[in-house]
């Protein structure tokens, strides 16, 4: 796409683009004003977009239009959010601020619930099931896998989950006379867990490196797409 | 107590006048120095002059009294008893000249035989004579106005505040009637001092010339009948406080006639006309503290003063061996003055006298000869100190001590101390130091040395003007800045797409199970600085939606995701050349507030989390989305993100509620790990996943559309290539630099 084909909102956008990019890596001489100012503008724009987007999307659909011209039962709905929201309001008030403790204390056990109750059905169990299942022999049969690879992948999960939660035992027994030591076995195994983290670890930058290095090629490109039509123009 | 009753000093119990020892606790009731007590009817009399005849030159200056002086002052008769009776033993033969040609014939008032002025001292008879005279001179007459001030003339406003005051004339009946209640009030005001202070004679002030005008008006200003009596008045009574009055009235009851009083005539008021003040010349012939025998008895047992400071302080016409009780100086002295101001004149001869021999007597050495000087051992020797500060704090000087200038102590000086004395220690000047050996020096200096520079931090050694990391992070950047240009340019050679990876191909396959044009519900729940990576990861799949036909119902869980996922949908509509538009063909819901637990909400009654749409429509009243009740409507759940917390939550919180509704993840390279647990497990909690640009490009390659994840796949190969190079040749020199400087390390360590 060329310059000329981009409407003026886009033209704008595309110099914005390439001059904050240009601001952001002049770091790379150090801390200086272009990059503060990047990044003061950065922040100031997603805090007024998230502002702008949580009135619109939110407070007034769902919190002014039903007190204003909603149904009574929309009305008794709404009531109850703009009760909560003025004790939260009174947190603000040190006089007031314990009036905001049953608003503050609702949403924080409400969270705590979901999170909870979501990690245990959703991520406990599952999982543990998973770990189990991968040492079915019969399933692996069905599934067509060859069932020493099933096997060997399967012991090499479980071993890796069992050393990985042993390297975090830090119990020990006292010998007297001697400081207190973790036994042979205990830290046989979690020398083992510690290669498993190593490699959990090593995998995850791996996965930074590769979006860092993924955004890098995306903005290159679009200096490249910014600056090559002006080239390209006879 | 009566009087044939004395007090203990000791145990303070009663016992008869005659004893000489308490019969109680057997202390002696008389001390050595006290004389015998006063005979009732005994005459008093004045301080004897000194033996030898010789008067002092201060002492010579009472001589010469003015003649016509004011009204003569009666002064105590316990404060003149000591000094008569000196002066009786001394006898008329020892009286200087010129004190017997002064002798001055009989008292007409009724003076006591026995007080004849030949008895007293040459000062106080000669106040003596001055009195009668004042006493026989006529009254003064103010029939022609007031009187005139000698030496100096009136002026106009002061005789015009007299006139208008009304002063009363004087005449010689008032005066006799005067006399008379002045003699009926003698007792009266021996017992009430300020009584008497009021009935005092104010106009007999009047012809001295030591009164000034502002006096003059304070006369005027008092009862005028009083005021014009001359009849003569007890001499300090009117001027002495309550309690000493009490003290005088309880203890020395003065008579009330003119008979029977020995009264001693003091210095009238007009003596001390050229040096002293009219108001201080009231007080000049009043003893300060009038005690009587008992009290000075008890005074002097409690405290009794070295007869060296007593010479010190008492001139020597009034020293003798025995010191007259009356002469015993109060604890405080009523006036203190300073230096020499109280002698105007200069110090007389008799207190430089004094001053000379004073020291000598009144400090006693107590010398221990026997005592001989304690010998320290050799180690408390060496930690005597060679220098001590002064032997204690410095003594302020008496000039530095304040005068009270308000209350009972008004005038005193150095009474009561403004601070505390701890805190008006003056610094001394003198440092105590150990005396210590030479290497205890030596190292008391290292460690003084070293706690100085403990809390220093020591001086950063100088960088290098460009500094090395600057230096590689500009290298390095050039370095894959270079490549991703040359391989964006199509300089680099172009790579092939990979091959697409198991999570991948059943992302594909689960949205070719969709039926064509069902509702899909797309999560775009990731940040604005991902955008890049997340845009090439979602774009096939986005692409492959479109291409079924599916509607997008777009939600959100971050306040920026709105605006991420109009623009991505747009992006790949406008790429791929499906242009889609958000009426029929994908609706924007917009942000689902309240994290975890709006995604909760969402996922189990989705058309009252979201009751509208991005554009305040009501999106769930569409044709695709009015038989959505439940996420398990939906064909199939896509989330886009790049936080593994955001993809936990949608698993956990989501995946449960949908049945067999498929969940497609699409995540950074950096979530990948986290989120692939949920796609190994058994039934997979996760269908499908594309995962970076990696998971993009390969999506593109199943779908035979290269797209924005391809254009960038080569560069991103080039890329990794430059990286790897980078790290091989700096972990290359890091050895090789190593492999050098091991030697060197290596010899000094040898030669160490």
């Amino acid at each position: 796409m060329s310059l000329a084909g981009l409407n003026l909102a886009e033209l704008a956008g595309a110099v914005c683009g390439l001059a904050f990019t240009l601001a952001v890596f002049s770091y790379l001489l150090g801390d200086n004003p272009l990059f503060r100012v990047a990044i003061a503008v950065f922040v100031g724009v997603t805090a007024a977009y998230a502002l702008v987007v949580t009135w619109y999307n939110v407070l007034w659909p769902q919190l002014v239009i039903p007190l204003l011209s909603g149904s009574r039962s929309e009305l008794f709905f709404a009531l109850a959010p703009v009760g909560l929201s003025l004790l939260i309001f009174l947190k603000a008030f040190p006089k007031w601020s314990s009036l905001g403790n049953p608003a503050m204390a609702f949403l924080v056990g409400v969270g705590a619930a979901a999170a909870i109750g979501g990690a245990v059905l959703g991520t406990l169990i599952p999982q543990a099931n998973a770990s189990i299942n991968l040492l079915d022999v019969q399933a692996a049969g069905q599934s067509g896998m060859p069932w020493m690879i099933k096997l060997a992948e399967g012991t090499v999960i479980l071993v890796g989950t069992l050393s990985s939660l042993v390297y975090f035992h830090f119990g020990s027994r006292r010998a007297p006379g001697e400081p207190p030591r973790r036994s042979e076995a205990i830290g046989v195994v979690s020398w083992v867990g510690q290669l498993f983290i190593a490699i959990a670890f090593g995998v995850l930058f791996a996965g930074v490196y590769a979006a860092a290095l993924t955004a890098f090629l995306e903005r290159v490109q679009s200096i490249l797409a910014f600056f090559l039509p002006l080239l390209a123009t006879p | 107590m009566s009087m044939a009753e004395m007090r203990c000093p000791m145990c303070g119990k009663e016992n008869p006048a005659e004893l000489e020892r308490c019969q109680h606790c057997q202390a002696r009731l008389r001390p050595l120095e006290t004389p015998a007590p006063h005979e009732p009817g005994q005459e008093a009399t004045g301080p004897a002059t000194p033996p030898g005849g010789e008067v002092p030159d201060w002492l010579g200056s009472f001589r010469q009294v003015d003649e016509g002086a004011a009204a003569p002052l009666e002064t105590e008769e316990s404060a003149t008893e000591a000094g008569e009776a000196e002066a009786l033993a001394l006898g008329e033969e020892e009286l200087p000249e010129w004190l017997r040609s002064e002798e001055a014939p009989p008292s007409p008032a009724g003076e006591p035989e026995g007080a004849s002025p030949g008895d007293l001292p040459e000062w106080l008879a000669a106040l003596h004579l001055e009195s009668e005279e004042a006493s026989m001179s006529p009254p003064v007459r103010y029939d022609d106005g007031p009187p005139p001030h000698p030496g100096d003339q009136e002026p106009d406003w002061l005789r015009d505040l007299r006139q208008r005051q009304g002063v009363e004339k004087f005449t010689p009946q008032l005066a006799e009637e005067a006399e008379e209640q002045a003699a009926d009030q003698v007792p009266e005001a021996q017992n009430a001092p300020p009584k008497a202070e009021e009935a005092a004679p104010q106009e007999t002030q009047e012809p001295s010339e030591g009164i000034t005008d502002w006096q003059h008006i304070l006369d005027q200003d008092q009862p005028p009948a009083k005021a014009e009596t001359p009849a003569p008045r007890a001499p300090g009574e009117g001027e002495l406080p309550a309690w000493l009055g009490e003290i005088k009235a309880a203890g020395a009851p003065t008579p009330a006639g003119p008979e029977g009083k020995a009264e001693t005539p003091l210095e009238p008021a007009a003596e001390g006309e050229e040096e002293t003040p009219g108001w201080l010349s009231r007080f000049e012939g009043s003893p300060a503290l009038i005690l009587d025998e008992e009290e000075q008895a008890a005074l002097a047992a409690e405290a009794p003063l070295p007869a060296a400071e007593v010479e010190a302080v008492t001139p020597a016409a009034f020293s003798s061996e025995e010191p007259p009780q009356a002469e015993i100086p109060s604890s405080v002295p009523p006036f203190i003055f300073e230096g020499e101001d109280l002698f105007i004149g200069g110090v007389p001869d008799w207190l430089k006298a004094a001053d000379e021999e004073a020291p000598m007597e009144s400090a006693p050495e107590e010398s221990a000869p026997d005592l001989a000087p304690a010998e320290l051992p050799t180690w408390v020797e060496a930690m005597r100190p060679a220098r001590l500060a002064a032997a204690g704090p410095s003594i302020l000087d008496e000039s530095e001590k304040e005068v009270e200038g308000a209350g009972p102590l008004v005038g005193l000086r150095g009474v009561l101390p403004v601070e505390p004395e701890v805190a008006r220690l003056k610094k001394s000047s003198l440092s105590v130091r150990l005396q210590i050996p030479e290497k205890q020096a030596e190292r008391i200096a290292i460690l003084e040395s070293l706690l100085r520079t403990e809390g220093k931090t020591a001086p950063a050694r100088e960088k290098p003007a460009a500094a090395t990391q600057n230096i590689l992070r500009v290298l390095i950047f050039l370095v894959l800045a270079l490549a991703a240009v040359l391989s964006l340019l199509g300089l680099g050679g172009q790579a092939g797409l990979p091959q697409f990876p198991a999570p991948v191909f059943d992302a594909s396959q689960a949205v070719n199970a969709i039926p064509g044009g069902a509702a899909v519900l797309v999560a775009v729940d990731y940040e604005p600085a991902f955008s890049a990576e997340m845009d090439a990861a979602a774009a096939p799949l986005l692409d492959h939606l479109m291409l079924k036909g599916a509607y997008l119902t777009l939600v959100s869980s971050l306040p920026t995701g709105p605006a991420q996922a109009e623009r991505l949908v747009k992006g790949v509509s406008l790429r791929a050349g499906h242009h889609y538009q958000d009426s029929g063909q994908y609706a924007n819901l917009g942000y689902i507030p309240g994290g975890t637990s709006g995604v909760l909400t969402f996922a189990e009654i989705p058309q009252a989390a979201l009751p509208f749409a991005a554009d305040g429509s009501r999106a769930w009243e569409g044709e695709k989305l009015r038989s959505i009740r439940s996420l398990a409507d939906f064909a199939l759940v896509v989330v886009l993100t790049e936080s593994p917390e955001v993809a936990r939550a949608w698993i956990e919180q989501a995946q449960p509620l949908l049945g067999t509704t498929p969940m497609v993840m699409v995540t950074s390279a950096q979530a990948e790990p986290l989120v692939r647990p949920y796609y190994e497990t058994t039934p997979r909690q996760v269908t499908g996943m594309v995962a970076g640009l990696a998971g993009g490009a390969g999506y593109e390659r199943i779908l035979s559309r290269p797209g924005l994840a391809a254009g960038l796949w080569g560069a991103f190969g080039n890329l990794n290539l430059a990286a790897v190079a980078i790290m091989l040749v700096a972990g290359l020199v890091n050895v090789i630099s190593g492999a050098l400087a091991r030697p060197r390390s290596g010899g000094s360590e040898e030669k160490l």
